[in-house]
């Protein structure tokens, strides 16, 4: 069981009405935009109006008896993280803006290099720098500036930071 | 889209993600080479269903 298998579980998921939509970022975003990384968690972004419906997508998983460790879902044996579209303006643009991936027959949602590299701004660890550069080559340059400027906050401090990691190619 | 009523204070779900991130980091730094065998040949897996994929769909 892999990916594949976590992929229909997110698609089944929308089909249910437990999430309204969704779109994979994180490592597993990184490594689908060729970018050999090592990964053990999938981050998904779901579009959730509040915090109850939050709570009722671990309910779902509860009821199924999946293993629910810390934030982590455990879906098919992989850690899922779900990131709430109602957190930020920031994940439900990515999600809006996401690319629709056929993967042998399988539909799914990936959010975009430029929202990637954004989302990975915001987390900004040794290994998220290292991958933004990686990145940053497929990226259309104008377009992630645009959304930089248009997410930026006093919390996340974006524009600095992407300035830092240019500073550092 | 839905409208959605965004959360003013976020800091208590940023900082419950990075704990949970680091607490896992550390957890697979931690186990056995048999697992960590395991685990490699399941990012290899992965990473070759990932190179299948063809985008259908994109909006810019």
């Amino acid at each position: 069981m892999g990916l594949r298998d976590v992929l229909v579980n997110l698609n089944n998921l929308v089909t249910v009405g437990v999430i309204q939509d969704y779109a994979v970022g994180g490592g597993y975003a990184v490594m689908y935009y060729d970018i050999p990384i090592s990964t053990f968690d999938l981050d998904v972004l779901v579009v959730l109006s509040n915090d109850e419906d939050f709570h009722k997508l671990y309910e779902h998983f509860r009821k199924k008896g999946a293993k629910i460790e810390d934030v982590y879902i455990y879906i098919n044996n992989m850690p899922v993280q779900f990131l709430p579209s109602y957190i930020s303006p920031l994940f439900n643009g990515a999600i809006e803006k996401a690319n629709i991936v056929e993967f042998e027959g399988i539909r799914s949602k990936f959010v975009s290099i430029e929202y990637l590299v954004v989302l990975l701004l915001t987390s900004f660890r040794l290994k998220d720098k290292i991958r933004i550069q990686s990145l940053l080559d497929k990226a259309n340059k104008d377009l992630l500036l645009d959304i930089i400027q248009r997410f930026d906050n006093a919390q996340h401090q974006l524009y600095e930071k992407y300035k830092e990691v240019l500073e550092g190619t | 889209m839905p409208n959605i009523n965004y959360m003013k204070n976020t800091r208590k779900f940023w900082k419950a993600r990075e704990k949970a991130r680091a607490a896992l980091d550390k957890k697979r730094a931690t186990v056995s080479y048999t697992e960590k065998a395991k685990i490699a040949e399941k990012l290899h897996s992965d990473a070759n269903f990932l190179k299948s994929g063809r985008i259908a769909s994109a909006k810019s």
